[in-house]
């Protein structure tokens, strides 16, 4: 009877336990999501709807004209192109350099390998504003003031991706290399066809992070890039906010269209992102 | 049509990267000559900072300031989305104008500021600009353009390297109005 009675206990007490977990959760759920659903509901709103009080989340007259103003206010066609073709380029030479010099730091053998990537990736506690006036005087010297290539040029190279590519290499058995390299392969061949195709997971990571990293820049372009032809979507949502006034309703629905490749994106790799972020043991 | 279909097949299993990645690299190329081919020199650099300036007014002021100057090749460029606040330093990390004309200043690429006086002085503080240079925009013929909600100073940067230019554009826009 005892038996039973303790049984039971054990049951109830699990079950409360799980009701709590599942109530934690929720509220962290909420808290997340909460503010993508208001950005979806400010973006069919106009300007004096979107701070009105009783909230309401779906507006009695829906303003989509909202989705089409966006295009026709500022060149968004432009800006959309710009940032496309930053992020493309940018996401994919930083695959090339980063798994190119993770390779050599984790299976090559070379005079001062460790000091090299050591201060390599000392670099990363670095902050941006101490080298960004030296770094904005060297572009304009190569004569890369106002182009889009001064922003390829600074972000092709990334000491988080060669570390978190190296951290990934490393657990790759060096035998590979060395049975790939005892039946005549180069160094060149053994990175294309062993180690590249190995390493999906980590480069599929690396590239969610490069996307959405080069897709949200905002301060980089703000510098760097000056007439309007050359910005970005980032640049051209804060064409929006005014000194005295902010156009809530149309940056909402800048920020909505925005956000579409981004989730595209990490839809489409989320599979591997999974097994990058367990392999190497980063985050981000 | 199954034999075409099977040499896709091969091709895109063997050659596939052959392809794109040429294609790729002629496509960047082609996109890098392009940002070059037909770049205009920089001939001026105006900041308006913390101005209500209206949607398109920065481009008018450029284009007619170079039309009534004469000059023919050469960029004009009035950037008007700069916000700042002298008071509350922890605002400006939302905006990152003051990393822009902080890194402007330094390189000597900023020519002219066009901002109430508290940014003037702001600058003045930290020699940039001659607070006592500054000059009021009351009364100019852009007046319209930049609400004045507050009064607006021109003034030109200590270091500008485009003195001659910078001082031109000061004498256009305090142009009286025009009837």
């Amino acid at each position: 009877m005892n038996k039973e009675k303790k049984l039971a206990s054990k049951s109830r007490n699990a079950l409360i336990g799980k009701i709590l977990l599942y109530i934690i959760l929720i509220i962290i759920t909420l808290a997340m999501i909460v503010p993508f659903f208001w950005m979806l509901s400010a973006s069919i709103k106009s300007d004096r709807e979107v701070f009105a009080y009783p909230f309401v989340w779906i507006p009695e007259s829906p303003r989509w004209s909202n989705y089409v103003d966006i295009w026709t206010k500022i060149p968004m066609l432009k800006f959309a192109t710009n940032t496309i073709y930053l992020t493309i380029v940018v996401t994919c030479l930083q695959l090339l350099t980063s798994s190119f010099a993770a390779y050599s730091f984790s299976k090559l053998q070379f005079k001062r390998k460790e000091v090299l990537f050591l201060a390599y990736i000392a670099t990363i506690a670095m902050p941006w504003q101490v080298y960004m006036v030296p770094q904005f005087i060297m572009m304009r010297g190569m004569g890369l003031n106002d182009k889009l290539l001064a922003m390829i040029c600074l972000q092709a190279f990334s000491a988080f991706g060669v570390f978190m590519m190296k951290q990934f290499y490393d657990g790759i058995p060096s035998e590979l290399c060395e049975a790939a390299r005892i039946d005549g392969m180069s160094e060149y061949q053994i990175y294309a066809k062993i180690m590249l195709p190995l390493s999906k997971p980590s480069l599929s990571t690396l590239t969610i992070f490069t996307f959405v990293a080069t897709w949200n820049d905002y301060l980089g372009p703000l510098i760097y890039l000056k007439t309007e032809a050359k910005k970005t979507i980032q640049l051209g949502l804060k064409m929006f906010i005014g000194q005295y006034s902010s156009d809530y309703g149309l940056i909402m629905a800048g920020s909505v269209l925005s956000l579409i490749p981004v989730i595209i994106v990490f839809l489409s790799l989320q599979k591997y992102f999974v097994e990058g972020v367990a392999a190497t043991g980063l985050k981000g | 049509m199954e034999k075409a279909r099977k040499k896709l097949e091969y091709f895109w299993m063997y050659y596939k990267w052959h392809v794109i990645l040429p294609a790729a690299f002629l496509m960047i190329a082609a996109g890098i000559i392009y940002s070059f081919l037909g770049e205009e020199e920089m001939l001026l650099n105006v900041y308006l900072i913390n101005t209500g300036t209206r949607l398109g007014a920065a481009e008018e002021i450029a284009a007619d300031f170079k039309k009534e100057s004469h000059i023919g090749d050469g960029k004009v460029l009035l950037d008007a989305t700069l916000s700042i606040d002298t008071q509350d330093f922890n605002e400006n990390a939302y905006t990152g104008s003051l990393e822009k004309i902080t890194t402007e200043v330094f390189a000597h690429d900023l020519d002219v500021i066009i901002a109430p006086m508290d940014v003037v002085v702001y600058y003045g503080e930290r020699g940039a600009v001659d607070e006592a240079a500054a000059r009021s925009l009351a009364g100019s013929r852009w007046e319209e353009a930049f609400g004045m909600e507050e009064p607006l100073y021109i003034c030109i940067l200590n270091n500008s390297g485009r003195k001659e230019m910078a001082e031109e554009f000061v004498s256009y826009m305090l142009q009286s109005r025009k009837p």
